[in-house]
């Protein structure tokens, strides 16, 4: 019987991967499901398809897992990488349907009670606006700030220099700022 | 010793990374705390920013369905499994194998030794030559005094 110590390390998990151990898999799901499918949905938006980029992701890496090698790159790392480019094929797929459609804010938080009601609105208004920013912009805000990846990191997985990076985020900044300046105070007003 | 940051660049910093720290790039992280250490320009800047990352982090993400780690396993297509590589493992299983190369070869050339004066220009013809009890003799020493063979 296979022992796959939670312990492990992700590389290790992979060989074990390789070797057809689904309690490996499991493993690695339990580490990394959670932020492949939070980057999912802040760069598409709709939880359905944050679901199905998730399981695309990992169903990826364990049909790779026999090919494997160690080239410095954790699976942490490949599965952003990979779960960031079926983000941007969908996303490339949606400009080709809805080119004219204007981004909405995502919930009708109307009928929520109370606070409950103020919090849903200023997700909802901040959600409205990080789908309004260029994808590219968003795509670096994402990865960068609420993703929390250095800066080799997320240029990496973008293709792009670390400048390039920084500017992308400082526009996408710039832009959000202007897109919730309509709110921003009465936002910020709640939140103090 | 990081060079020392100027306000241009710490401002740049607070547009593109926010007022927190651990999100500006590592190798000016240590100037830019610095700066704000001795100016209180650069505190301002990043106090003034604080209410935009506040904003920002209002964004909270919808929780993770608890069925999506299931529906994914049950997704997975088979695969036949296989031993899993050494390396996976450890390496503590394979010296009986190579004590058991070692030993073999260990034989292979005692035996070799043991039948070298002959062997060494023995041709066909000289074995074919040898009864036996001789070739016994060359691959595995002189017999007993009293024979192996008993009843010969």
């Amino acid at each position: 019987m296979q022992d796959t110590a939670s312990d492990d390390t992700d590389t290790t998990l992979i060989r074990k991967l390789a070797a057809g151990d689904r309690t490996a898999f499991a493993t690695l799901l339990s580490r990394h499901l959670p932020v492949i499918h939070r980057l999912g949905w802040r760069l598409l938006g709709e939880p359905t398809e944050a679901e199905d980029v998730a399981q695309e992701a990992f169903l990826k890496l364990w049909n790779f897992a026999p090919d494997w090698r160690d080239e410095g790159a954790s699976p942490r790392t490949w599965l952003y990488r990979v779960a960031f480019n079926l983000c941007q094929d969908r996303l490339r797929r949606r400009r080709v349907v809805f080119v004219e459609t204007v981004p909405e804010v995502p919930t009708d938080p109307s009928d929520a009670p109370g606070a409950a009601m103020m919090e849903a609105e200023r997700n909802a208004r901040v959600k409205g606006a990080l789908d309004a920013l260029p994808e590219r912009q968003r795509a670096a805000l994402v990865l960068s700030y609420y993703e929390g990846l250095s800066q080799a990191e997320a240029a990496a997985i973008m293709e792009i220099g670390e400048e390039a990076l920084e500017s992308l985020l400082a526009r996408g900044r710039r832009k959000l700022r202007e897109l919730l300046a309509a709110d921003g105070r009465e936002l910020l007003g709640e939140m103090t | 010793m990081s060079t020392p940051m100027d306000m241009a660049r710490f401002h740049a910093l607070l547009d593109a990374y926010g007022a927190s720290p651990a999100r500006w790039p590592e190798a000016e992280r240590a100037a830019a705390e610095a700066l704000m250490a001795v100016n209180p320009m650069a505190r301002a800047a990043r106090r003034q920013a604080l209410p935009f990352d506040a904003m920002l982090d209002t964004l909270t993400p919808p929780p993770l369905p608890v069925d999506l780690a299931a529906r994914i396993m049950a997704a997975m297509p088979d695969r036949q499994p296989v031993p899993v590589p050494a390396a996976a493992n450890s390496n503590v299983r394979s010296w009986p194998m190579a004590l058991a190369l070692a030993a073999s070869a260990a034989i292979g050339l005692w035996v070799g030794i043991a039948a070298g004066p002959l062997t060494g220009n023995a041709t066909a013809g000289d074995l074919a030559s040898l009864d036996q009890q001789e070739v016994v003799a060359l691959a595995f020493g002189p017999l007993a005094e009293n024979g192996v063979y008993g009843d010969e």
